[in-house]
């Protein structure tokens, strides 16, 4: 065919396409009644097969060019965002969930491994293993000095009747105090996936690194529990840590195994293309990581309330019982909801 | 430049010109500079709470910083269809790999993976990845599976040819009519295609084709323009002739906005 004859024929299919293109890409194809929704079809699936022939019979490259463009408007807004399925992500998160955690599990375990590989390792390197031996104290102080934390001052043991820094605040601070362990949190465990994409290496270390910070401060309280006793700091230091480290560990951890799997696209190649792979577990990763955020909202409101309380508004016991509650519901979820046929996550590929 | 080819559910390739470096720094800066407001907003709104109720100001203050951080680039890009105010000052927006606009997932895990992408300053380990692959994408685009792409918001309309042909034209057309159905396929269409994207020329270059144009045509259809035409208008209205287009087709001007 002939360009002029054919720009002649099909010019008003593209005009009235363009037309229907500019009320459609504000604020979608719901903006069209169903007459036009039917003709926007047909005329982009006319338009593509005269962008096909233009490809092939026109050399009029601004023909082709428009065409080109034409389409690729078309295309985004026919397959552009879906609408946004509240209930579909929070049903999602309580029957999905649980059946992606239990798929990777094996990522989820070595990431527990390498975290409690580094735990080991800070608390066998940090604690004392002769209190009377001066050299050995020394050792271990150095070993603490170089592998802990930044903050380290502000959470040794404290003397009987010293201010505890962080005791029971006003509501504001509590507010302030929960926020601030929710955000970091999740920036910790988003953190934890997204080094995945350096082939897993710095996932790894991040794991590895976030266990040798609690072996060191382990070793710290048991060396006071040691050398001072009768002061309870090592019951001290449990209780403190693990009302919350009951939720935030594991989520920091399923960061991990995300970030892991993430990886693992990266490195193993199916019979189809390693972009495919990682496109495809990038997905499964971004499931996996997902259930974290309200793990840890929850989280940051039982730390900055009940974990960091001083002991006479909730006793020890207490703290330990709360904290066993909820690591019992997190197990329930994780191991009971979800089995069999489950709508909310299909699984595809292998 | 480069292109990223797409093939829609018919079958049928058509291509995204890939977004470079340049426009997705320029896009990144201006996004940044909003950001940088929005905090801003934050901590002007927060100061007086943070006086009147110690620590409730301060909470507000973490929350809002953390929701702009996290939330400018993954709302922006999930319900805008891929684009964030900078890259819509650009004319760049993200898709999928496969042409498609972006979900919620390709939008929270290329900006999950920006933490790794902007290690260990101002971009570094992104800007490298991206400029060392065809597409110029970075960690994050590839676990998400999406690319930066121009989309012409406004496809450039085709010009349509020629008008005013008078009253004296018309007494030639059979005439060129005639001689025209002489000439080759390909040079009818390099004849139109010319006179279609006449406007994209400079200067120089437009007044240097239509001359040769014209005097090929003049030599070749043994046919002679009035005198005092210019030889742009001898193509035209050759071009016109060629196209069977009267002038009561009147030429849409093309939308610019």
């Amino acid at each position: 065919m002939d360009l002029s004859t054919f720009l002649h024929e099909r010019r008003p299919a593209w005009k009235r396409l363009e037309e229907l293109l500019d009320r459609a890409e504000g604020s979608g194809l719901t903006c069209l009644n169903e007459d036009e929704a039917v003709e926007f079809g047909n005329l982009y699936r006319r338009s593509a097969s005269d962008l096909n022939q233009a490809q092939t019979f026109v050399s009029g490259d601004a023909t082709v060019r428009y065409l080109n463009d034409l389409v690729a408007r078309a295309y985004l807004v026919i397959y552009g965002r879906t609408r946004i399925d509240l209930r579909g992500m929070v049903m999602f998160l309580i029957w999905g969930w649980p059946a992606v955690f239990r798929r990777y599990l094996p990522h989820f375990l070595l990431a527990a491994g390498l975290f409690a590989f580094g735990t080991v390792f800070g608390f066998l390197a940090c604690f004392p293993w002769n209190t009377k031996d001066p050299a050995s104290l020394e050792a271990a102080h150095n070993a603490q000095a170089f592998l802990g934390p930044t903050g380290m001052s502000t959470i040794q043991p404290r003397e009987e009747g010293e201010k505890d820094p962080t005791g029971l605040q006003g509501s504001g601070g509590y507010a302030g105090f929960s926020m601030f362990l929710f955000t970091h949190n999740v920036t910790v465990t988003l953190f934890a996936f997204a080094l995945g994409i350096t082939c897993g290496v710095g996932t790894v270390w991040f794991m590895f690194e976030n266990g040798l910070m609690l072996g060191v401060l382990g070793a710290v309280f048991a060396e006071a529990e040691v050398t001072k006793p009768g002061h309870y700091y090592f019951l001290t230091f449990v209780t403190g840590i693990v009302p919350h480290g009951v939720l935030e560990v594991p989520a920091c951890l399923i960061g991990g195994a995300a970030g892991l799997l993430l990886a693992q696209g990266m490195i193993r190649a199916r019979p189809w293309p390693r972009r495919e792979e990682l496109a495809r577990l990038g997905k499964e990763a971004f499931l996996l990581v997902s259930a974290t955020v309200p793990l840890l909202a929850v989280a940051g409101l039982l730390e900055a309330g009940v974990a960091r309380a001083p002991d006479w508004v909730f006793s020890s016991a207490l703290k330990l019982t709360v904290a066993c509650v909820f690591g019992a519901l997190f197990l329930v979820y994780t191991l009971l909801l979800g089995w069999g046929r489950n709508p909310y996550y299909r699984r595809d590929g292998a | 430049m480069i292109f990223h080819e797409v093939l829609t559910t018919e079958r049928v390739p058509f291509r995204y010109r890939v977004a470079g470096l340049g426009s997705r720094t320029l896009a990144w800066l201006i996004d940044f500079a909003l950001i940088l407001v929005l905090w801003a907003a934050g901590a002007l709104f927060s100061l007086p709470l943070e006086l009147g109720r110690e620590g409730l100001g301060a909470a507000l203050m973490m929350v809002w910083i953390f929701a702009v951080y996290w939330g400018y680039f993954l709302l922006f890009e999930w319900l805008w269809n891929g684009q964030t105010l900078g890259k819509r000052a650009l004319g760049i927006r993200v898709i999928r790999w496969k042409g498609a606009a972006l979900t919620f997932y390709n939008s929270a895990v290329r900006n999950i993976v920006r933490f790794v992408d902007a290690l260990p300053g101002l971009y570094a380990v992104g800007f490298a990845v991206a400029a060392c692959n065809r597409e110029n994408r970075r960690l994050g685009d590839f676990a998400a599976d999406t690319l930066v792409v121009h989309v012409e918001q406004r496809a450039t309309p085709i010009r349509t040819l020629v008008d005013g042909r008078t009253a004296a034209d018309k007494a030639r057309i059979g005439l060129w009519r005639q001689r025209l159905a002489s000439l080759e396929r390909e040079q009818k269409q390099t004849l139109l295609d010319l006179c279609l994207r006449r406007d994209q020329l400079r200067v120089a270059e437009r007044t240097r084709l239509f001359r040769s144009a014209a005097q090929y045509f003049e030599s070749r259809l043994e046919l002679t323009p009035e005198e005092y035409e210019s030889d742009e208008k001898f193509v035209l209205q050759l071009a016109a002739v060629l196209s069977e287009q009267g002038p009561q087709e009147e030429a849409p001007r093309p939308r610019r906005t």
